[in-house]
C-alpha cells in the first residue's frame, strides 16, 4: 500500500510540475514587474564600463542599483540596511559610502566591505553632486569648459522639461554624459558627443511607494448580455417557456454570427477554429481578455500623493491624477456608481468617476475633519468607517443619497497594535463602543486577519470514506496573534466580532522571534499563520488551525432551518492543528480570490529574498497524518498526503521565476478574481510593483491551445457523410434480407 | 392447391407403402439388396424404450444442472469484480451493470430456459419443478447482488452523507445586521 501511496503521490507531483510551474514560454508573458529605483539620492559611475551606479532609499536602507547606461534597465538591486549620507572618494578608485560616522568601503568587482574603517576625512570628496570643474551649468544649458585655455568645448540645450541636475560627467574632448530631472521621480539621461545626442532614455520612478490600491474590472458587455437573457429566463413561470426562449436566443446568437461574417463559410470556418488559438489576433486576444475578465485596471496611489491607473495585464499606464502631494491612505472603488474615492492622510478625499474607464473625472471632493490613520469602506456605497489619528472612529456618508444607515444596525470590528475593539451604530446615533480586548504593556499584537467573505462551494470536507466533516462556516471571525515580549510566546485567539468573546485560544512556548515577521491568513474554515521560532532549531513554522462543527463523521452542529441571531454568541468550534517547517524565512501571507471559491485556495507567500510563491492549502492541512496511521480510507481523501513536518519550497511554485523584487516592508499582495474559476490575478504592490496569474486547480477551464479543434470537425463531418450514404443502403439491405432476395 | 395437382404420379408413390406392395410384378421386391443395407429394422432389434421412471429421474437431475447452472459462474464473478478494483473506469462499470441486466433477463425468461424439458408425454410436469426454478432464481439473484456490490464499492450509490452534503443548506445569519471587519 505504502508503495502505492508513493506512486499516488509521485503522480501528483508530476501532475504539479506539469501544471503548476511557470513555463519559459509564460514568462515575462502572464507577468510583469515594474522594477523601481526610487529617488535617486547619489548616482556615480561604476568602474565597469557602460554601468552607473544609483543609490536610493528604500525603508531604512539604501537601494545600490546597477544600471545600464546604453538604455537605462537596472541590472542588479541589492538592499542595503543602513543609510547612505553621502559617497566619498579617495584618492582615484577608493569609494566610501558614508553612514552616519561610519565609512564602509565600496568595491564594485567585489561589492561592499563590511569592516567598517575610519579615514583621514581631509582627503575625501563627495562624488554625488555633479561638481565637475569643467562643467558648467546654467537654466537648461550645460556647457563644457576646457580647463587650460577657458575654451568652451561644447554647449548644449537641454530640453524644456529639465528641472534639476542629477549626474553630469564629461571626459574634456567631446564626450558629455548628463542624468537629470524631469518631473517629480522623472529621470532623463542623455549622452553627447560633440554636441550631438547619441543615447538618450527616461525613467519613470514614480510609480514607487505604493500605499493604496484598487482593482477596477471593465465590463464585457457580451456577458452582460448573456446574464440580462438568463435573468430573462427567470421572469419566465413556466420552465418550457424559458427553455424556448433559451433556443430562440442559441438561434439568434447562431444568425447573428453567420451575419457577422458575411455569410461566407470560408470565414466562418477560420472563425470557428482559429477563434482561440495561442497566436489568435490582437483582437480575438482583447475580446477573450474581456469575456474571461482578465481586463482590469489597477489604480495604485503612492507616498507622494500619486494615483495612476495600469493595465493589470502589462503594467501599461493609462493615466494619471496627482491633486495633492501628501500621503494616500485609500483608494475605494465603488462598482455601482462607477466612482472611485481617494482619501489623504490629511483627510482630503477626491471622487473620480469612471464612465469612460480611460477617462477619469473628478465628480465630487471634501475634507474630514482631521487626520486620517485609516479608512474602509463599508460594502457598495460611498459610506466610510473613519479611524482619524487622534482616535477618534466615525461612520461617514460622503452622498447623501446613501440609506445604508437607515433602518440596519452597524458593527464594526477595529483593531490596532493595543488591541481588539467593537463598535456599533444604529441610524444617525454616534458610534457606540461594544466590547474591547486590550493587550498588556508586555505583549504586543503581531498580526490580524479577518475571515475571507467569498460563497461558501461545500459545507463539509468528504473524508476518504465518503463521511463528512462539517466546517464551522461562522462568518463573524477575526484573528490575532499576539507575542509576550518577555517570554517569547506567541498566542493565537479567534474572536467572535460581534460579541467579542474568544472562541479558541492556542499557545506556542518555542522562543517566538518578534522581530521577523508574523502573518496570519483566515480562510473558510481555517487559519493558517507563519513565525520564526529559536526553539528546539531555529526555523521558520507555518502553523494551521482548522475549525470544525463538529470533529466525529457526519455530525452537523449548526441547524439548517434555523436563522442564528449573531448577537446571541455561537457555538464554539471543534478545532485541528498541525504546524509544519518552511525553509525560508515569510516576509508576508496572502490568499488567492477566485469567483466562486471552488479552485484550491493557494497560500501567497512573499519571502524575505524578494521572491513570491504559492502551497495550495491542501499541503498546510491540519488532518494530515503519519503515513503508517493512514487507513486505506485515508489515502482515498482528495489530495490526501501523509504529514511530514517539512513543507519544501518547490521551485515549480515560485511565481516570479526569475525575477527579483524590492519590495519594502510595507508591501501589499492582493490577489482578485477573474471571470475564470481557474485563474487568479495576483499583484504585490509597494517599492515595485509585480503582477502575474496563478491556477492554484491549474487551468480546468479553459481549452488546452493545442486542442484539435480541425480534426474533431473533420471527424465530425466525415461522420456525418458516412451516415448519409450508409443508412439508406442499410435500409435497402435490410429489407432484401427479409424478402431473402439475393442482390 | 393449384400445385399440388401437378404432383407428378411417381412422387406421390415414392412415399406410398402400399404402393409398394400392390405391385404385381415382384421382380423390383425380389431384387438383393445393395450391399451395406439391412433392411428394415424389425421390432425386436430395436433399442430398448426407457421407461418412466428413468425419463423422469434424468429430467430431473436435468432439471438441476440447469438449475444450478449459473452459480458456477459465480466464483468467476466474484473474482473478477475483485480483481477490477474499485476505481471509476467505463469497463468495470460496464461489468458490473451486464451483472445486473444478464440475471434479470434470466429470471424473466425462467420458463424458457426449463421448457426443453417438458412436453414430454410421460416426462415430468411444470409443478415438479418449481422449486428447481427458484434455485435458478436465487443464483442469479447471488450473481445480481455481485453486481450491486461493486456498484455500490465503486461509491455510484448516493448512501452516504457526503453524496448529499451539497444540498444541505450552510448555517444562516440573520441579515438586518450589517458586520464589518476592519
Amino acid at each position: 500500500m505504502s508503495m502505492k501511496l508513493f506512486v499516488s503521490s509521485v503522480l501528483v507531483l508530476i501532475n504539479a510540475i506539469c501544471v503548476q510551474c511557470v513555463y519559459m514560454d509564460e514568462a515575462y508573458l502572464t507577468d510583469w514587474h515594474l522594477a523601481n529605483i526610487g529617488e535617486y539620492r547619489c548616482v556615480f559611475d561604476s568602474q565597469k564600463k557602460d554601468k552607473l551606479i544609483i543609490l536610493s532609499e528604500i525603508d531604512e536602507g539604501t537601494v545600490i542599483t546597477y544600471l545600464n547606461k546604453t538604455d537605462g534597465t537596472p541590472t542588479v538591486r541589492q538592499k542595503l540596511s543602513s543609510v547612505v549620507d553621502d559617497v566619498l572618494r579617495y584618492g582615484d578608485n577608493d569609494i566610501y559610502f558614508k553612514s552616519g560616522n561610519d565609512y564602509i568601503k565600496f568595491n564594485d568587482e567585489a561589492g561592499l566591505d563590511y569592516d567598517v574603517v575610519t579615514k583621514n576625512l581631509t582627503s575625501l570628496n563627495s562624488i554625488c553632486s555633479p561638481n565637475s570643474q569643467n562643467i558648467k551649468m546654467d537654466k537648461n544649458n550645460i556647457r563644457v569648459i576646457d580647463t587650460d585655455s577657458n575654451l568652451e568645448l561644447m554647449n548644449v540645450k537641454l530640453p524644456n522639461n529639465f528641472t534639476s541636475f542629477v549626474y553630469a560627467t564629461t571626459d574634456g574632448i567631446e564626450n558629455l554624459s548628463v542624468l537629470f530631472t524631469t518631473g517629480e521621480l522623472k529621470y532623463m539621461f542623455q549622452n553627447y558627443k560633440n554636441g550631438n545626442i547619441t543615447e538618450s532614455w527616461e525613467r519613470n520612478e514614480s510609480l514607487t511607494d505604493i500605499v493604496a490600491h484598487a482593482y477596477v474590472t471593465l465590463p464585457d458587455l457580451e456577458l452582460l448580455q448573456t446574464s440580462d437573457e438568463i435573468l430573462a429566463e427567470y421572469t419566465l413561470s413556466n420552465p418550457i417557456f424559458a427553455y424556448l426562449h433559451r433556443i430562440k436566443n442559441n438561434i439568434n446568437r447562431i444568425i447573428s454570427f453567420i451575419r457577422m461574417n458575411r455569410l461566407s463559410p470560408g470565414t466562418i470556418l477560420t472563425n470557428i477554429l482559429f477563434s482561440d488559438t495561442v497566436d489568435g489576433s490582437e483582437t480575438i486576444k482583447t475580446k477573450q481578455n474581456f469575456k474571461f475578465g482578465f481586463s482590469k485596471l489597477l489604480i495604485v496611489g503612492t507616498k507622494r500623493g500619486q494615483i495612476s491607473a495600469l493595465d493589470i495585464l502589462n503594467g501599461k499606464p493609462l493615466w494619471n491624477l496627482h491633486p495633492l502631494d501628501k500621503k494616500i491612505v485609500s483608494i475605494e472603488w465603488n462598482s455601482s456608481s462607477k466612482e472611485f474615492i481617494v482619501v489623504y492622510e490629511t483627510g482630503q478625499y477626491f471622487a473620480y468617476k469612471l464612465t469612460d474607464f480611460y477617462a477619469p473625472i473628478q465628480s465630487f471632493n471634501g475634507s474630514l475633519k482631521s487626520q486620517v490613520r485609516s479608512i474602509n469602506l463599508l460594502d457598495d456605497s460611498s459610506t466610510l468607517y473613519v479611524n482619524y489619528k487622534s482616535g477618534d472612529k466615525e461612520i461617514v456618508s460622503l452622498s447623501k443619497s446613501d440609506d445604508l444607515l437607515q433602518n440596519k444596525v452597524i458593527f464594526i470590528t477595529d483593531h490596532n497594535e493595543r488591541g481588539l475593539s467593537g463598535h456599533m451604530q444604529n441610524s444617525t446615533d454616534k458610534i457606540m463602543n461594544t466590547w474591547k480586548i486590550d493587550i498588556p504593556k508586555n505583549e504586543k499584537l503581531v498580526a490580524y486577519a479577518k475571515r475571507i467573505d467569498e460563497p461558501i462551494a461545500n459545507i463539509g470536507v468528504v473524508t476518504g470514506n465518503r463521511t463528512v466533516l462539517y466546517k464551522y462556516l461562522y462568518p463573524n471571525l477575526v484573528s490575532y496573534a499576539v507575542v509576550d515580549k518577555e517570554t517569547k510566546s506567541l498566542y493565537i485567539d479567534i474572536v467572535d466580532s460581534v460579541t467579542g468573546s474568544v472562541l479558541y485560544t492556542q499557545k506556542h512556548d518555542d522562543s517566538v522571534n518578534d522581530k521577523l515577521p508574523i502573518n496570519m491568513v483566515f480562510g473558510e474554515h481555517w487559519i493558517v499563520y507563519s513565525y520564526f521560532s529559536s526553539n528546539p532549531i531555529p526555523e521558520q513554522k507555518l502553523v494551521v488551525i482548522e475549525l470544525y462543527d463538529s470533529l466525529s463523521l457526519d455530525v452537523r452542529v449548526s441547524d439548517p432551518n434555523k436563522t442564528y441571531n449573531p448577537l446571541d454568541g455561537i457555538y464554539k468550534p471543534k478545532v485541528i492543528t498541525k504546524s509544519y517547517f518552511f525553509p525560508e524565512i515569510i516576509k508576508s501571507l496572502q490568499l488567492s480570490k477566485t469567483k466562486f471559491n471552488i479552485a484550491s485556495k493557494a497560500i501567497l507567500i512573499e519571502t524575505q529574498d524578494g521572491q513570491m510563491s504559492y502551497i495550495p492549502k491542501y499541503i498546510v492541512g491540519a488532518r494530515r497524518k503519519e503515513e503508517k496511521l493512514m487507513t486505506d480510507d485515508d489515502k482515498k481523501e482528495f489530495m490526501a498526503a501523509p504529514y511530514n513536518s517539512n513543507i519544501p519550497s518547490n521551485d515549480h511554485f515560485v511565481i516570479t521565476h526569475s525575477r527579483q523584487l524590492l519590495m519594502g516592508n510595507e508591501s501589499i499582495i492582493s490577489s482578485v478574481a477573474t471571470n475564470l474559476e481557474s485563474t487568479s490575478i495576483v499583484c504585490n504592490l509597494g517599492h515595485d510593483i509585480f503582477c502575474t496569474k496563478i491556477y492554484p486547480s491549474s487551468q480546468f477551464d479553459i481549452m488546452n491551445p493545442t486542442f484539435e479543434k480541425g480534426k474533431l470537425l473533420l471527424t465530425i463531418v466525415i461522420m456525418s457523410l458516412v451516415l448519409f450514404f450508409i443508412r439508406p443502403r442499410m435500409t435497402i439491405k435490410q429489407l432484401k434480407t427479409k424478402w431473402m432476395v439475393r442482390d | 392447391m393449384s400445385s399440388n395437382d401437378k404432383i407428378h404420379g411417381w412422387a406421390v408413390n415414392l412415399i406410398n407403402d402400399s404402393y409398394l406392395k400392390s405391385i404385381k410384378d415382384g421382380t423390383s421386391r425380389k431384387l438383393p439388396s445393395p450391399p451395406g443395407f439391412k433392411g428394415a429394422i424389425s421390432k425386436k432389434d430395436a433399442a430398448p424404450s426407457i421407461n418412466n421412471k428413468d425419463l423422469k429421474d434424468f429430467q430431473i437431475q436435468r432439471s438441476w444442472e440447469i438449475a444450478t447452472q449459473p452459480a458456477r459462474s459465480i466464483p468467476m464473478n466474484m473474482f473478477m469484480s475483485y480483481m477490477s478494483g474499485t476505481s471509476l473506469q467505463i469497463i468495470p462499470i460496464m461489468t458490473a451493470l451486464m451483472l445486473l441486466s444478464g440475471p434479470i433477463k434470466a429470471i424473466f425468461s425462467v420458463k424458457s430456459n426449463f421448457k426443453p424439458l417438458l412436453g414430454h408425454k410421460n416426462g415430468i410436469t411444470e409443478n415438479e419443478i418449481y422449486c428447481h426454478m427458484l434455485v435458478y432464481i436465487l443464483f442469479q439473484v447471488a450473481l445480481m447482488l455481485i453486481g450491486l456490490h461493486k456498484l455500490y464499492s465503486m461509491g455510484l450509490f448516493p448512501t452516504t452523507k457526503s453524496d448529499w452534503v451539497s444540498w444541505e443548506k450552510p448555517i444562516q445569519m440573520l441579515d438586518s445586521l450589517q458586520i464589518f471587519m476592519f
